[in-house]
């Protein structure tokens, strides 16, 4: 396993985020997260890839205990991340943002972290604009800029905050494309995503989170069959409601439901 | 994933380009220039080289401030608690018989040791209390200063070490003195941001959250700007008692020294190497000009201040180069597709 995560818990106050989440994810497959709005699923992320401290539970990596460990330490350790809403570098160009992952996060030197963040550039699409200052760019593409950022520290696990949200149908298929790819080379990913007709064409096995604490776990059809799980999400609010409409009616065709056809 | 055409596959993969059209003539002007600058005590007047001293002393403190704020985006309203640091450590190694000038090395050395417990106990406070909390430290310096006798206490002292020296040879050699370590402080901070660790710096001055996720060692990055900034500003303040061959704790720890040093690089252009320097020279243009006229010194400063604010939100340096690739000192990188 990449990921073993054991009883992960954090509070704000009194308000208990994450509630004794265990999970884990091995090398090559992908884990699908979804949850209602507030459910604790962009807080798990902060636990896992250590800009916050966990109060509670054991996360191990490669079998290593980094519970403890700093976001940095753990970018170094094989952990990518994007994050949901973008934090783009503003003032340095959009071949420097992916440089810094490259240098920092991978630990390649200097004629190494060139080519590989123009390389991380080229398998998004944003290698024209890699001289344009990344403050300027438009949503779309500090998405994919979160995206050849992650890459560019060659992670054995990265975990995505919704990175399909805002993409158009035909923008999709490109992403879920680069994202297959990644996990077909070794990597370990966990996918946050409203988007399930999204996840349900890369996750292995998907997750269900409500209130911080897992209410479903297992193949992907038969946690969104859930009765529990499609209750959380009818009772959740609009946005959350961009899942139900892609959530298939029971028994109806599940592109990942197929045993086998993994791609 | 995208809505451009895809283009066709490139003959060659893109070169990394680190130099502007700028930067190559900068360079080969720089040797000159410095070396026409080396030659001045021969060339000019006494009073010329002991102008630029001053000169030289700004700029090597606006250099350092904006090390910190625009490179490590560390707001420090504290810096003159390391210039009095400095200009101590002068007036101490004069004590014990040691050449004052040598005493610039000390003091560099004394300044960056004092500003690893400094930073251990400011980097707990973030923004405007990281802001307070330096000065604060520098106030507690200037106590603990002038609570020795040995060094003059309230009043100070002077360095007497260099009384032998003929006024024009120690003038020459203060100037030089200054002359070189503005051009390591460039040079220098030059170096720095175009290393993986100026990467590193620029990257936690946009977004530390970000920056720590992709492995940049966020704390370890700052505190060695700090205690770089510390050493320059150390050696700034040794400058100073040298020049001046007086120390008066009142002075060299004066809050004002912070002031000025945001101002150069406020107006300069915070963020760039070349703006602070510009900054500095305007400053000093503004100092030497107005010194007759006692307060409208300040008053034109204010008015300049709120001016740059107003109208050049990136400096005087960012009016200068407004939308084109001029950077004489590049520490970014560029792709270039060779055709």
């Amino acid at each position: 396993m990449i990921l073993s995560v054991h009883g992960l818990s954090r509070s704000f106050g009194g308000l208990t985020v994450v509630d004794d989440v265990s999970l884990q994810v091995g090398a090559g497959t992908a884990l699908g997260v979804v949850g209602p709005n507030g459910a604790g699923k962009t807080t798990l992320l902060n636990l896992l890839d250590g800009v916050l401290a966990a109060d509670a539970g054991r996360i191990e990596l490669d079998g290593r205990d980094v519970t403890r460990a700093s976001a940095a330490q753990r970018c170094r350790a094989g952990v990518g991340r994007t994050h949901q809403t973008p934090r783009p570098f503003s003032g340095m160009t959009v071949f420097e943002n992916v440089l810094v992952g490259a240098v920092h996060g991978a630990g390649l030197s200097a004629g190494a972290a060139h080519r590989s963040a123009v390389g991380c550039l080229e398998r998004t699409g944003l290698l024209h604009r890699a001289n344009e200052l990344a403050g300027d760019l438009r949503l779309l593409d500090r998405k994919r800029l979160e995206l050849s950022r992650a890459l560019a520290c060659a992670p054995r696990l990265l975990l995505l905050d919704e990175i399909a949200g805002g993409l158009t149908d035909a923008e999709l298929p490109e992403l879920i494309a680069i994202v297959r790819e990644v996990r077909d080379g070794g990597t370990a990913v966990i996918w946050i995503e409203h988007i399930v007709h999204a996840l349900l064409e890369v996750a292995d096995r998907m997750l269900c989170l409500a209130q911080g604490a897992v209410l479903a776990e297992g193949e992907p059809a038969a946690v969104l069959d859930d009765p529990a799980v499609r209750e959380v999400y009818l009772g959740s609010s609009v946005e959350g409601l961009g899942g139900v409409t892609a959530v298939p009616a029971a028994g109806e065709g599940l592109p990942a439901a197929e045993p086998g056809e993994r791609p | 994933m995208t809505d451009v055409p895809t283009t066709p596959a490139p003959t060659t993969a893109p070169r990394v380009s680190r130099t502007t059209a700028a930067s190559r003539v900068a360079a080969v002007v720089a040797l000159p220039v410095v070396l026409l600058l080396a030659a001045l005590p021969y060339l000019a007047a006494p009073n010329v080289t002991r102008l630029l001293v001053d000169l030289f002393t700004l700029v090597l403190l606006a250099t350092m401030w904006n090390l910190l704020a625009g490179y490590g985006g560390m707001i420090s309203v504290g810096q003159q608690g390391f210039i009095g640091l400095g200009a101590y450590a002068v007036l101490v190694a004069d004590l014990f018989g040691v050449n004052p000038y040598l005493g610039l090395v000390l003091a560099m050395v004394a300044a960056a040791v004092l500003a690893l417990p400094t930073a251990l106990l400011v980097f707990r406070l973030h923004g405007g209390y990281f802001a307070i909390g330096t000065w604060v430290v520098a106030e507690v310096y200037r106590l603990v200063t002038v609570e020795f006798r040995a060094v003059g206490a309230g009043s100070g002292a002077s360095v007497t070490g260099l009384s032998a020296v003929p006024p024009v040879l120690r003038g020459a050699i203060t100037y030089w003195c200054a002359l070189a370590a503005v051009v390591v402080a460039i040079g220098g901070v030059y170096l720095l941001m175009r290393s993986r660790l100026g990467l590193a710096l620029t990257a936690i001055r946009d977004e530390p959250t970000a920056a720590a996720t992709l492995g940049v060692r966020v704390r370890s990055a700052k505190r060695i700007v700090f205690v770089v900034a510390a050493a320059g500003c150390g050696l700034a303040g040794a400058l100073i008692a040298v020049d001046s061959l007086r120390v008066q704790p009142d002075s060299v720890y004066s809050v004002q020294w912070s002031a000025f040093m945001i101002f150069m690089v406020v107006i300069g252009g915070l963020g760039t190497i070349e703006g602070p320097v510009l900054g500095a020279v305007v400053f000093f243009a503004i100092q030497q000009l107005l010194a007759p006229y006692g307060a409208w010194y300040l008053v034109v400063l204010g008015a300049v201040a709120i001016a740059a604010a107003l109208l050049a939100r990136r400096g005087l340096w960012g009016l200068v180069t407004l939308h084109r690739d001029v950077r004489l000192l590049p520490t970014g990188h560029r792709l270039r597709q060779d055709r």
